[in-house]
């Protein structure tokens, strides 16, 4: 019965309610379209950095990862190919690129600049590393002689798609070694640090450049990024010498610091958004226990105590709570169905490229929306009906309507 | 839970009770001493400021006594606690309002309902009764409707239905006949009646209106806080 009477009461100032509900509702909105924005940037970031850049993860000898030395070449894995062809047959490992990095000037005959390169197998690399966004011409793919570079790096060198470019570096004795080879593509990641300075040629080349038959790096391609754990436990237990690292520490910057910056830009909102509930509630439920006063005071005459009464208020909240928060669900849903091909975002910091959100609902960032939109809403019912305990029943009862 | 007994239900000795006014202690009720009996049908009758509304909320429960005893079945009211004073008023006292104070949002029989839901009374038992609180008021007929479908006469019948569902031993009525035209309160007067009768719980009403001691109740006449006279009124005859 006083379920009931609670619900009924929702009723008795329809638009007290349905301001306090659209309140509710517009803050839960909040909540969920925020973290789902930003859960959808970040995954859209991961994803472009996996299928553009580090794959799931890389393999690296120990030690190797972030440490700097005068021959690196010296730290590269010795026996790539034993590790290769134990790594294709490794559960949930899909694709296994062998890779090189190294410095390089490149030379147009005219002017040279300075660039990273990437030595890759190309035909293989095509279909996983969908991501690079050739902006002209298009992957390695089989040319033997063909480069691609940023969009950065091509605009620096004046090149183009066909034009020759002379990749200059130092073996690992010293010397000084240069191939020739043609642009294939000019790729925009989006992260302009990549897009300025990176640029690749098939493997076999790269390793011609630096007079090595060693690799630096294996990167893994996997079926599903939760496997990485398993993968890279497995590897480290067949190869105790090397280390698997995750696109996590491969790509700090958006992976971790990212992350917790929008983490951190989602709290804010979260105290925005929770403050407006709160407010809102509060003067619904203080509103009502005013206008109620002798309501009030006559149950307490006939024996309902205060918190009997504050109980009754709280469910009044809680119900508004349940149907604001309904409403902000269904308004979030609808939201993410009206934006099935994304949000046009301008790039974000270190990026630059347009990049579409989608927004990335799950269900823990429904409950927890919803559970923060409710407890907000009964805490604040809460501090607005404690006055109930001050309530005398006779001033109550005579109070004017 | 009507008291049979001859325990007298309330008790009075030298009781007082004064407010703090703006600029002294204002006196309303000074050296009141009054027994009311199971089955009594008393009247608090006086001139407006004269102690009678204060006297009904003391009898209610619903203000404690500052000087002097006031027992309610033999137990003294003074210092009870707040749990023990609302389980006495959950059980053993019903009121009814000049104004009503019906539940707008509930219907006439869950207006009549709610509080035996508080009392916990088993759902098949609350039927029952809610059935023959209605019934003696004449209102069966009207248990779907919303109070405001209802004239004011007829509120005021749920009310009394409401308070005599909770089966109380005392029914406290204020100026139960206000807000009603001289008809109307005469059939709220001849029900009270009829209640205190054949149920025999015990009413004390308070009230400006002289035609209630024409329904034979016992008029306790109040002026400047003190009782100037007990008196049994006349026998109202149709």
């Amino acid at each position: 019965m006083l379920a009931k009477f609670a619900f009924r009461n929702i009723r008795r100032n329809s638009r007290r309610s349905l301001v306090a509900i659209g309140t509710l509702a517009v803050g839960v909105f909040g909540l969920l379209f925020l973290q789902g924005f930003f859960s959808g940037l970040i995954l859209l970031h991961k994803e472009n950095s996996i299928h553009s850049r580090f794959g799931h993860g890389q393999i690296m000898t120990r030690g190797y990862w972030g440490q700097a030395f005068e021959k690196p070449w010296e730290h590269w894995i010795e026996n790539p190919d034993q590790v290769l062809s134990y790594l294709k047959q490794v559960p949930h490992v899909q694709a296994v690129f062998p890779r090189v990095q190294f410095f390089a000037l490149l030379s147009n005959n005219r002017i040279n600049v300075a660039g990273r390169g990437q030595g890759v197998v190309g035909s293989e690399e095509k279909h996983f590393f969908n991501k690079m966004n050739f902006i002209e011409g298009g992957p390695l793919g089989e040319r033997k002689d063909g480069l691609v570079l940023g969009v950065g790096l091509a605009r620096a060198l004046g090149v183009k798609t066909g034009d020759s470019i002379t990749v200059m570096g130092q073996t690992i004795d010293g010397t000084i070694n240069a191939i020739d080879t043609i642009v294939t593509g000019i790729f925009q990641v989006g992260m302009k640090e990549a897009d300025d300075s990176l640029f690749q040629v098939q493997l076999e080349q790269a390793q011609i450049l630096l007079s090595t038959n060693r690799i630096e790096s294996i990167t893994l391609g996997l079926d599903n990024e939760n496997n990485w754990s398993t993968v890279a436990q497995d590897i480290q237990r067949a190869f105790p010498k090397n280390e698997a690292i995750s696109i996590y520490v491969l790509d700090q910057v958006w992976a971790q610091n990212g992350e917790l910056f929008l983490t951190a830009l989602l709290n804010i909102f979260r105290l925005v958004f929770l403050g407006m509930i709160l407010l809102a509630i509060y003067n619904s439920a203080s509103n009502t226990v005013l206008e109620r006063k002798r309501e009030l005071g006559m149950l307490r005459a006939n024996g309902e105590s205060a918190s009997d009464l504050i109980v009754l208020l709280c469910l009044e909240g809680l119900f508004l709570a349940l149907i604001g928060a309904s409403c902000g669900m269904i308004l979030t849903l609808a939201a993410q169905a009206l934006t099935t091909n994304g949000i046009p975002m301008p790039p974000t910091p270190g990026t630059n490229r347009l990049l579409p959100v989608k927004l990335n609902l799950e269900l823990s960032f429904f409950i927890t929306a919803s559970l923060l939109g409710l407890l907000t809403s009964l805490a604040a019912t809460l501090f607005s009906t404690l006055q109930v305990l001050k309530l005398s029943i006779v001033k109550a009862i005579r109070s004017a309507a | 839970m009507n008291t049979k007994s001859t325990e007298a239900i309330y008790q009075c000795i030298d009781l007082a009770f004064s407010y703090q006014g703006t600029e002294a202690r204002e006196h309303v009720l000074r050296g009141i001493n009054l027994l009311v009996k199971p089955g009594d049908f008393k009247c608090l009758t006086g001139p407006s400021g004269s102690g009678k509304s204060t006297l009904l909320n003391l009898f209610g429960l619903i203000e404690s006594p500052q000087q002097g005893q006031l027992l309610f079945q033999g137990k003294p009211v003074n210092g009870l606690s707040e749990d023990q004073l609302n389980q006495w008023r959950r059980f053993q006292i019903g009121f009814i309002f000049q104004d009503f104070q019906l539940i707008d949002v509930l219907s006439v029989e869950e207006n009549v309902e709610f509080f035996l839901t508080r009392q916990k009374v088993p759902s098949s038992q609350r039927k029952a009764i809610v059935q023959d609180a209605l019934a003696q008021v004449g209102l069966y007929e009207h248990r779907h409707k919303r109070p405001q479908q209802l004239s004011g006469g007829q509120k005021q019948r749920v009310a009394i239905a409401r308070a005599l569902a909770k089966r109380p031993s005392v029914l406290i009525a204020d100026e139960p006949t206000a807000s009603l035209d001289t008809q109307t309160s005469r059939s709220i007067l001849e029900q009270l009646k009829a209640i205190n009768e054949k149920s025999g719980v015990t009413i004390i009403l308070a009230s400006h209106d002289p035609m209630v001691l024409e329904y034979g109740v016992e008029e306790v006449r109040l002026k400047d806080g003190i009782i100037i006279s007990q008196s049994q009124g006349k026998r109202h005859v149709s």
